[in-house]
């Protein structure tokens, strides 16, 4: 064996902690004097850890979805064209719905397409309502391409909900089938998205974003001046929107939630989402421990953090898996977990809670909050079982949720902030807002300050006005130490396109290396003066 | 590891080789670090490593199809990329690969403090001797002990046999411990 390859076998073993320096130097005794300082100095190198920011990994990440992400209509037919084999295709599938359609279809051609015309301002209760509604039902059953069929379900919730807002300024009674439209068809619109190819997903799940967001904020406005008889109703309706949206921007980071096909009719998402700080332990075969929680079928596509830091991360339980959608790594390396989110219940012998569809061993003498309430609990792990240092519990506010969002940019003329949620970016008046983080006074600085690292904001109690989305309250996280400026260097947004029709593609490999010393067998150089 | 990776390597490739987005965002996953960290050490600030990063990975997507698994890894067709997109760079600044790339861990620590603890060797004099190696030598010592390599891999990205990368990794060893002996360390 040549001391070359002896040099290299010994290096990887005492790498793989599998031998010391002295096990090498006895098992190749002739080599000893000329290994030994070879090999200390090869182990001497202590490996670096550099590695890229977890904010700058997610936001090239979120970049390249973007890029990847066909343009909208691209390679597309324009919507209402098909062929005559997709045709073919959907009547074999539709049956009863195409026949339903057809006679709805006919009448509407005997009456006359000026009755349809007609009936496109008609409103719930207006006697050419049901033709407009049927003209829907019809286009909705010839739209056969699944991304134009999303967008429509999109635009018929949002169409309820213009003519629930007409109803209101018309002094009109609002119609609660109309506010179950809308959940209807924004859960179609979900299950469309579930199905749709890959490369469409992101563009789907963008826009259904941005539409939820919108209809929660149409949906405040009617709250606003509805009759208390119809708060309820609305508030469901909102709950709906806000768990679309929640779908729709954890899916957009890590589109493998679609495979547990969400549904924004499933009230249990709310109780599975939750927020996780502590030192991740070990993180192997999708079973992570954070501080000595243990969570199992993990799913992460942003990947896995580093081990042995502190990390932030964000999830959904849906039935027996986790899914991450965002993990922040912070500094500190004090043992103590903080997990957050709706309490949903204890075992019998209440010695496990479910925080957020976490699992929590729990001493026995803790009185457990009600059930549906935000917990926030703050301890330790030992064996299993949390020793809490700090638990804060309030009442749910059902349909009263917080949107979740990257700031990006603050108006202080206009009064605006711009978040981005999913990709798009929503503009949101603060003119009237109540602006909570944690007890400190919130400057327009601090705002701008979060804007410049583009950290995520809450904002609640969304509302429309003269077409602009009114925010009521916005939390914000601030912290002190990242607001100073030489803290923080590696925040990039990514916003310039580089020229990637560069002359080097990626098989073009002609790096022109010096060999002058590539061979082995040449003379050993000594050039280095 | 990540919760995707029941699917294989090859199956991610070929299905990112079909213009498969999420396939290819998996790919980036498990090859974003590998790809920054080589970028960071040959570039002289954490910005610019992000910048040529990122310039990576949306070349890659561009030029996916004529990719082909004929040999070549996929983390070393990126890396290829990568080290075009370092030579652009330096090109740009006006500067040759061969002295940027001596300047480069220098210049990380002028640029950003920080980044010393990151980059450090045991201690300054080791940092000066691996800047005082020839090129390949240095290469092979960043890439075995400071990315992590494996010799297969170091073989693939710079085209010689691992047999030829031992024995420059043994006469780069041989060389730093001269010049860590005669204490030839200055600048």
């Amino acid at each position: 064996m040549k001391k070359e390859d002896i040099l290299a076998s010994c290096i990887d073993e005492i790498k793989a902690g599998k031998a010391t320096v002295e096990d090498c130097l006895a098992k190749y005794p002739g080599f000893g004097d000329e290994l030994r300082p070879l090999l200390e100095l090869a182990t001497g190198f202590k490996e670096p850890t550099v590695t890229p920011s977890l904010e700058y990994k997610q936001s090239l990440r979120n970049r390249l979805l973007e890029i990847m992400a066909p343009p909208v209509n691209a390679g597309r037919k324009r919507p209402g064209m098909f062929d005559f084999h997709e045709l073919l295709a959907a009547v074999k599938k539709l049956n009863f719905a195409l026949t339903a359609a057809i006679t709805i279809l006919l009448v509407i051609v005997i009456a006359g397409g000026t009755t349809v015309y007609a009936s496109r301002r008609s409103l719930p209760d207006d006697a050419l309502y049901p033709v407009k509604i049927g003209a829907e039902n019809i286009q909705l059953v010839f739209t056969l391409n699944r991304d134009a069929r999303t967008r429509l379900h999109l635009t018929l919730a949002q169409r309820r909900l213009d003519e629930m807002v007409t109803q209101s300024d018309l002094g009109r009674d609002l119609n609660v089938s109309s506010l179950k439209a809308v959940t209807t068809e924004i859960d179609a619109a979900l299950k469309e998205i579930v199905e749709a190819p890959p490369q469409d997903i992101l563009s789907l799940l963008s826009q259904f974003s941005t539409s939820t967001l919108n209809q929660q904020a149409t949906l405040g406005q009617l709250l606003e001046a509805a009759p208390e008889a119809i708060h309820l109703a609305l508030e469901q309706t909102i709950g709906a929107t806000w768990r679309g949206n929640l779908i729709s921007q954890m899916a957009y980071v890590n589109p493998d939630l679609l495979e547990s096909s969400p549904s924004v009719l499933d009230e249990k998402i709310r109780m599975g989402y939750f927020e996780l700080e502590g030192i991740l332990v070990s993180a192997e075969g999708g079973v992570w421990n954070i501080g000595g929680l243990v969570l199992e079928n993990v799913n992460s596509s942003i990947g896995v953090p580093p081990t042995g830091h502190r990390v932030d991360i964000e999830g959904l339980v849906q039935g027996d898996r986790i899914f991450i959608s965002k993990i922040d790594r912070e500094d500190g390396t004090d043992n103590e977990i903080s997990i957050e989110g709706v309490f949903g219940g204890s075992s019998p012998d209440g010695t496990i809670w479910y925080v957020g569809g976490i699992s929590i061993g729990m001493p026995e003498d803790v009185v457990p909050p009600p059930e549906g309430n935000q917990l926030e609990l703050l301890g330790v792990i030992q064996d299993g079982i949390i020793a809490i240092t700090r638990m804060e519990t309030e009442a749910g506010e059902e349909g009263k949720f917080a949107i979740r969002g990257i700031l990006v940019a603050v108006n202080r003329a206009e009064n605006t902030i711009t978040i981005s949620i999913a990709g798009n970016e929503i503009l949101i008046n603060i003119d009237e807002v109540l602006i909570k983080g944690d007890g400190e006074v919130v400057t327009w600085f601090d705002l701008e300050s979060l804007a410049e690292k583009q950290k995520d904001i809450q904002v609640d109690g969304l509302y429309m006005k003269d077409d602009l989305i009114f925010a009521k309250v916005l939390y914000i996280d601030i912290d002190r130490e990242q607001s100073e400026p030489e803290a923080e260097d590696n925040e990039r947004n990514g916003d310039d396109e580089p020229d990637g029709d560069g002359e080097h593609n990626g098989d073009d490999e002609d790096e022109d290396e010096d060999d002058e010393d590539d061979e082995p067998d040449g003379d050993d150089e000594h050039d280095d003066d | 590891m990540t919760a995707y990776s029941h699917e294989s390597e090859e199956s991610l490739v070929k299905r990112a080789i079909q213009k498969d987005s999420t396939a290819f965002a998996h790919l980036y996953d498990i090859y974003m670090d590998k790809v920054y960290r080589h970028v960071y050490y040959r570039v002289p600030t954490r910005a610019d490593a992000e910048d040529i990063t990122q310039e990576v990975f949306i070349k890659a997507w561009r030029a996916i199809t004529k990719y082909r698994q004929t040999g070549t890894s996929f983390g070393a067709w990126l890396i290829a990329i990568a080290r075009n997109s370092i030579t652009d760079f330096h090109k740009a600044r006006k500067k040759t690969i061969s002295l940027g790339d001596t300047e480069i861990i220098s210049q990380h620590i002028e640029a950003e403090p920080q980044a010393m603890t990151e980059i450090s060797l045991d201690n300054e004099k080791m940092r000066k001797a691996v800047l005082k190696l020839k090129e390949n030598k240095r290469e092979v010592i960043l890439l075995r002990f400071f990315e992590g390599w494996s010799y297969r891999e170091i073989s693939e990205s710079l085209h010689k046999s691992e047999g030829s990368i031992r024995i420059i990794q043994y006469r780069a060893l041989t060389d730093l411990r001269q010049i860590l002996r005669r204490g030839d360390i200055t600048g």
